[in-house]
């Protein structure tokens, strides 16, 4: 039905470097909801993605990020990367499994091989190093026309002890 | 490459796990300062999707509206260790000891049109080894008179089980809206 939020694929690992969650875009969306839960990190750090199409996950420099990381205890910053072999979306600063929280990713046009890839994401999670709330709010971009098929999640440092990804289409 | 195991569902088993379901609908009907719900199914949904919609006052006086968690089912609502982030248009709302999570509409009033609309996500409300954490984004105005984006984060720094969300009016003065909660089912 139009208008719909329609599920399309899980995925989840545990002890995992990378995670690739494949064919999870097609012809039948433009739009693409992604929702991060219940992740757990071994090293404190940002969290990545890249795209990827049949000639694998794109690692080369076409992407852009900007985001504005908000937390409790001290002044906004905005970051931002041109020209970067990722897309930073998530920082994940603490890494106790009491202090995880989540992220909602929104991906336009992954599919469209006549369209660069769009992202814009909302997130929170907990610093344990300054007890302190952390969310990030941020776009990026795939510069690049590309018929992309999924995308790939992996953090700046070390391992997910834990990642479980959903994703939707809106129909 | 994946150095552990990754696993992955389809659209079309036995389960639909990522299904967005709505659990309840209420209706402020500007009796009320309060809009309590007690039924999350925290032990069924890891992440909550809260819709607000046309939050006015029934008056001219501008209030604030916030939440607040529970860890009771309703009985009593925590009023401290929480922590907010948040951007209105260009000034950093933050502090690291509040006594309620979000801010709905920081001054609503029953001006014509100037309702104050959001959306907020909430995760591991029922994991009792976890923190409570949320996101926001919306418009509002401010004391009905200056319109406004925000958008932010907030936790609840306790690991316990949540199993209610309350909207209050800080200022203790009826409103109106619409309030949805939904899940996302596991499995």
């Amino acid at each position: 039905m139009a208008g719909s939020l329609e599920f399309i694929k899980s995925a989840s690992g545990t002890s995992v470097s990378t995670l690739d969650v494949t064919d999870c875009f097609s012809a039948d969306y433009d739009v693409y909801k992604i929702v991060t839960s219940k992740v757990d990190l071994v090293s404190n750090g940002y969290q990545r993605i890249r795209f990827i199409s049949s000639g694998g996950v794109d690692s080369s420099s076409v992407y852009d990020t900007a985001f504005l990381e908000l937390t409790a205890y001290t002044g906004f910053s905005s970051i931002r990367f041109t020209n970067d072999d990722k897309i930073y979306y998530w920082n994940y600063s603490g890494n106790a499994s009491s202090h995880i929280g989540g992220s909602v990713l929104y991906v336009f046009n992954p599919y469209d091989s006549s369209s660069y890839t769009f992202v814009q994401h909302q997130t929170v999670s907990y610093e344990n190093a300054n007890n302190s709330l952390r969310g990030d709010k941020g776009i990026g971009v795939q510069k690049t026309a590309v018929q992309n098929t999924g995308i790939n999640f992996f953090p700046m440092t070390g391992n997910y002890d834990n990642i479980e990804v959903k994703v939707y289409g809106v129909k | 490459m994946p150095i552990g195991q990754a696993k992955f569902g389809l659209l079309g088993g036995v389960v639909d796990p990522g299904k967005l379901e709505l659990i309840e609908t209420k209706v402020a009907d500007g009796t009320g300062t309060i809009l309590d719900f007690t039924d999350l199914q925290e032990s069924t949904y890891n992440v909550h999707f809260m819709t607000i919609n046309n939050l006015q006052g029934i008056d001219s006086t501008a209030s604030p509206v916030y939440t607040r968690l529970s860890n009771d089912g309703g009985s009593t609502y925590e009023t401290s260790n929480y922590q907010r982030a948040h951007l209105l248009n260009t000034f950093e709302s933050k502090t690291t000891s509040s006594n309620y999570l979000n801010t709905i509409g920081p001054g609503i009033t029953n001006k014509t049109g100037r309702s104050s609309n959001c959306y907020i996500y909430f995760y591991n409300l029922g994991d009792s080894s976890k923190y409570s954490f949320a996101t926001e984004q919306g418009t509002a105005w401010t004391d009905g008179l200056a319109y406004q984006m925000q958008f932010g984060s907030s936790v609840y720094t306790v690991a316990e089980t949540i199993n209610a969300i309350r909207l209050y009016n800080a200022s203790s003065r009826q409103f109106t809206g619409d309030v949805s909660l939904y899940g996302i089912a596991e499995s």
